[in-house]
C-alpha cells in the first residue's frame, strides 16, 4: 500500500511541473505586447450621446460636470461605472454578445476580446444572467430622454419592464442629479465604438 | 461485499479516473501549447494560471510531508482511528 | 460532554463547545438575513417589491447581500464550527489558541456587518460572489490567515500517524482559500481587465465552491457520516483518489462560466473538458458514500442528520451530472443567462453544503448548548419543508431556464419572455415561502433548545429522531 500512495505523489509531482511549463511560462510570453487603453484614452473623444446629453439637460449638466471636455466625459464614465457596481447592474444586464441563438441580431455585433481591453473593464462586467436585455451594444439603441425616463419610473417607456425604479437618482422635480447624468452617460457610451 | 469485488471497485474507479481526468488534463495543456504563436489568443489571464500553480504548492508540500512522515505506510488505518477516537458519537 | 473518551490534555477541554456554539449562532443569524433578502428580492420580479423606492434596501443591493451572506455567512460559519469541532478530535490536540478564534469569531462576525452595510451603501464590488467591499477583503484575508493557523496545527503538532481523509481536505482548503480569496477579489478590480479578467473571475466563482466549500464540506461528511453510522468509510484508499482527483483536475474548469464569450476559445473548450472529466472524480466520492450506507440504509429514516447527510450528497450527484451537460456548448446556446443557472446554484449552495450543515446543527448543537432538542417533530418538519420548498424551486428555474432560452433564441420580443416567465416566477416565490416557513420553525427550534431546560443526563443523545 506504500506503493500506491508513492506512485499517486510522483503522478502529483510530475502534473504539476507540466502544467507549470505549459499553463505558467508559455502564456506569460505570449501576453508581453497587450496595450490596456487607460481611461484618458477612451475619453479623448466624447460619444454624440455625451454631447447630446449636455444640450438635453444643459442646467443639470453644467451644475455637476461643466462642459463636454474630455475630463468631465471620463469622470462621468467613471462614476457611471461605479454606479453601475454599486446598485448591481450587472446582475441582471450581462455585457457580451454571443455568437450564437440570434444574438447578433437581437442585440449586434458578436464582442471579441479587444474591446474589453481598457480601463473600463477593470473589473469586467460580463456577468451572469441576462433578466433585462445585453447591454454591450446599447448606444445610440434609445434616446438620452428615453433612458432618463426609464431610470426613473421604467414602466412608464416599457409598460412589460421589472426593473426597479431609482428615483433616488433625480430631485423632487424629477430632474437628474448628477448620478443619473453619469449612468446614462456610461449605458450610452457602452457599443459606441461599434456604432461610430 | 466480499473483498476482491470490493478491490475491483476500487481498481476500476481508479483507473476510470486516471484515464478521463488525466485525458482532459493533458487536452488542457495541448491546448495551451498549441495556442503558444497564436497572437489572438493573447491576453488570455497569465494571472490566473500563476495563481492556480500556486494554490497547488501547498497541496504538493502537503503530499511530501504525507509520504516523507510515513502516514501514506497503512492507508486504510485511519479510517479505524478516527472511529476509536470518537466513541462517544453515534451511540445507539 | 463526554470529551473524556479521548485523552484531553492537561488543564483543557479538546473541543471548545462554546466557540462551536456561537459560530453556529453565527451562521443560524446570517442564515436567516440571507433568505430574507432572497425572497424580498424575488418580489421584484412581480413589481411588488416591500421597500420600493428606498435606495438603501435597492433590489440589486439586496440580491448581494442574499449571496454573500449565505456564501460566508451562514456556510462559512458552520464550517468553521465544524471544523472546530472534527480537527481535535481527529488529531488530540485542542486547536492553538481559544483567545485567537474568539478573535476571529468576533472579526469574522464584523466583516459580515460591513460586509451589509457597505452593499446596501452602494460600496459593492463587481465580482460574482466576491461583492464584499473592497475595503472589507483586507480584513477577511487576515481572518482567513489566522484561522488557517489556528485550525492547522493541531494537524501539524497531531501524533497521529495516519492521516484521514478529513485533514487532507481541511488542509488542501487552508492552502487554497486565501489565495483563492486574493486572486478573485483583486486581480480583475486593480490589474486585470476584460476578458483576461473575466477568466480569472470565472476561476474564482468556480474555486469558492470547488476549492474553499467543496473540501470542507466533504472534510465534514468524512467525520460525521461514519460515525453516526458507527461503521467506517468503505474504502479510505478510494476517499484518497477522489480527494487528489478534485485537488489536480478542479482549478483548471473557472472558464466554463463564461463559455461563447471573448475569452479564447482554447480555454473554453479546455475548461469544458475538464468539467466533464470531474465527473469521473465525482463518482469516487458517491461511490465510496453509497458503499459505506450499504447495509445501513435504515438510518436514512432513523437518523435526520444522516438523512439530511445524504439527501445533500444526491443532490450533489444530480448538480454533478448537471453540470456535465449543462457545461457543452449545445446546452449552453439555451441555458446560459437564464433562470436554470439561477437553480442549479440554489442546488449547489442550498441543496448540498446547505442540507450538510442542517444536519451538522442536528448533531452539534445538542451539544454545544448541552441540552437535547426540544421538538425533535419541529425538526423533521424543517426537513419536509426545506425539502419540498427547494425541490419545487430547482425544478421550476430548470423548466423557465429553458423557456427563457428558447425563446430569446427565437427572437421574440423580449417583452413576451417576461411574460412567459411570469408564472414561474411566482412558483420560485412561493418555493421561497415555503423554504423560510421551514427555516423559522428551525430557527425558533434552535432557540427554544438553547433556552430549554438543562439535559438531565449529562450525555445528550443526538441525530435520532422518529
Amino acid at each position: 500500500m506504500e506503493r500506491f500512495g508513492a506512485s499517486f505523489l510522483i503522478a502529483g509531482v510530475l502534473t504539476f511541473l507540466l502544467g507549470f511549463f505549459l499553463q505558467g511560462v508559455m502564456p506569460i510570453l505570449t501576453l508581453r505586447d497587450v496595450p490596456i487603453e487607460t481611461l484618458e484614452e477612451i475619453a479623448k473623444t466624447p460619444t454624440a450621446d455625451f454631447v447630446q446629453l449636455s444640450v438635453d439637460y444643459s442646467a443639470e449638466f453644467e451644475r455637476d460636470f461643466g462642459e463636454v471636455s474630455p475630463q468631465s466625459f471620463a469622470e462621468a464614465l467613471d462614476l457611471g461605472r461605479d454606479l453601475y457596481i454599486a446598485e448591481a447592474c450587472w446582475h441582471c444586464h450581462s455585457q457580451f454578445v454571443r455568437p450564437i441563438s440570434n444574438e447578433d441580431i437581437r442585440f449586434g455585433a458578436v464582442s471579441t476580446a479587444e474591446e474589453y481591453q481598457n480601463e473600463m473593464f477593470l473589473p469586467h462586467l460580463f456577468g451572469t444572467r441576462r433578466i433585462g436585455p445585453d447591454l454591450i451594444r446599447e448606444a445610440g439603441k434609445h434616446s438620452n430622454d428615453w433612458q432618463m425616463a426609464h431610470l426613473y419610473d421604467p414602466r412608464s417607456v416599457a409598460p412589460y419592464s421589472i426593473m426597479p425604479a431609482y428615483v433616488w437618482y433625480f430631485d423632487d422635480y424629477q430632474r437628474p442629479l448628477r448620478e443619473a447624468l453619469a449612468l446614462v452617460a456610461y449605458v450610452q457610451w457602452l457599443g459606441s465604438w461599434e456604432t461610430k | 461485499m466480499k473483498f476482491a469485488g470490493k478491490f475491483a471497485v476500487i481498481f476500476v474507479v481508479t483507473v476510470l479516473v486516471v484515464v478521463v481526468a488525466g485525458m482532459a488534463f493533458v487536452y488542457k495543456m495541448t491546448e495551451f501549447a498549441m495556442t503558444i504563436s497564436d497572437d489572438d489568443v493573447a491576453g488570455f489571464g497569465a494571472a490566473s494560471v500563476m495563481t492556480y500553480l500556486l494554490g497547488m504548492l501547498p497541496l504538493l508540500f502537503l503530499t511530501l510531508w504525507a509520504a516523507l512522515s510515513g502516514r501514506l505506510r497503512d492507508i486504510e488505518a485511519p479510517k479505524y482511528r478516527m472511529l476509536e477516537l470518537n466513541k462517544d458519537i453515534g451511540h445507539e | 460532554m463526554n470529551e473524556s473518551v479521548v485523552s484531553t490534555p492537561p488543564g483543557g477541554r479538546l473541543v471548545n463547545l462554546d466557540l462551536v456554539r456561537w459560530h453556529l449562532g453565527g451562521s443560524a443569524v446570517f442564515l436567516a438575513i440571507s433568505i430574507v433578502g432572497g425572497l424580498a428580492y424575488s418580489f421584484q420580479f412581480h413589481n411588488l417589491y416591500p421597500f420600493e423606492g428606498v435606495e438603501l434596501l435597492s433590489p440589486g443591493r439586496v440580491r448581494m447581500v442574499h449571496t454573500n451572506m449565505a456564501a460566508y455567512g451562514f456556510i462559512a460559519n458552520a464550517f468553521i464550527a465544524g471544523m472546530l469541532f472534527a480537527i481535535p478530535r481527529l488529531t488530540r490536540q485542542p486547536i492553538l489558541s481559544d483567545k485567537l478564534g474568539w478573535f476571529i469569531f468576533w472579526a469574522w462576525q464584523a466583516c459580515m456587518t460591513l460586509t451589509i452595510l457597505g452593499l446596501l451603501g452602494g460600496y459593492a464590488q463587481a465580482i460574482e460572489w466576491g461583492e464584499t467591499p473592497i475595503f472589507v477583503d483586507p480584513l477577511i484575508l487576515v481572518g482567513l490567515v489566522l484561522l488557517v493557523v489556528n485550525l492547522s496545527v493541531p494537524i501539524f503538532k497531531s501524533a497521529e500517524t495516519g492521516l484521514y481523509v478529513s485533514l487532507w481536505y481541511f488542509l488542501a482548503a487552508f492552502g487554497w482559500t486565501g489565495l483563492v480569496y486574493f486572486m478573485g477579489n483583486y486581480l480583475p478590480q486593480f490589474w486585470v481587465p476584460g476578458a483576461a479578467g473575466a477568466a480569472i473571475t470565472g476561476l474564482f466563482i468556480h474555486d469558492l465552491v470547488g476549492l474553499f466549500v467543496t473540501p470542507i464540506g466533504w472534510g465534514l461528511m468524512y467525520f460525521f457520516v461514519p460515525l453516526l453510522l458507527r461503521k467506517p468509510i468503505w474504502s479510505h484508499a478510494l476517499s484518497l483518489i477522489g480527494f487528489w482527483g478534485i485537488a489536480f483536475f478542479y482549478p483548471m474548469q473557472g472558464v466554463h462560466h463564461f463559455l461563447f464569450s471573448p475569452i479564447p476559445m482554447y480555454a473554453q473548450y479546455g475548461a469544458v473538458v475538464a468539467t466533464i472529466a470531474i465527473e469521473a472524480v465525482v463518482l469516487t466520492v458517491l461511490v465510496n458514500f453509497f458503499g459505506t450506507l450499504h447495509g445501513r440504509s435504515d438510518a436514512m429514516r432513523g437518523n435526520l442528520a444522516i438523512r439530511w447527510f445524504y439527501t445533500g450528497m444526491v443532490m450533489y450527484g444530480l448538480t454533478c451530472l448537471q453540470c456535465a451537460f449543462q457545461v457543452t456548448l449545445t446546452f449552453q446556446k439555451i441555458i446560459h443567462f437564464t433562470d436554470w443557472v439561477v437553480g442549479h446554484a440554489h442546488m449547489v449552495m442550498f441543496g448540498v453544503f446547505g442540507f450538510w450543515i442542517f444536519g451538522m446543527f442536528v448533531e452539534l448543537w445538542p451539544r454545544a448548548v448541552g441540552r437535547a432538542w426540544v421538538h425533535p417533530r419541529l425538526l423533521s418538519a424543517h426537513y419536509w419543508l426545506t425539502f419540498s420548498g427547494l425541490a419545487l424551486m430547482i425544478i421550476d428555474l430548470t423548466a423557465a431556464g429553458l423557456v427563457q432560452g428558447y425563446l430569446w433564441a427565437n427572437l421574440a420580443p423580449w417583452a413576451e419572455s417576461l411574460d412567459a416567465s411570469a408564472p414561474f416566477w411566482w412558483v420560485r416565490s412561493l418555493a421561497g415561502l415555503v423554504i423560510i416557513s421551514g427555516q423559522a420553525l428551525f430557527l425558533w427550534e434552535l432557540w427554544a433548545t438553547a433556552r430549554g431546560p438543562a439535559a438531565a443526563t449529562e450525555f445528550v443523545p443526538v441525530g435520532e429522531v422518529a
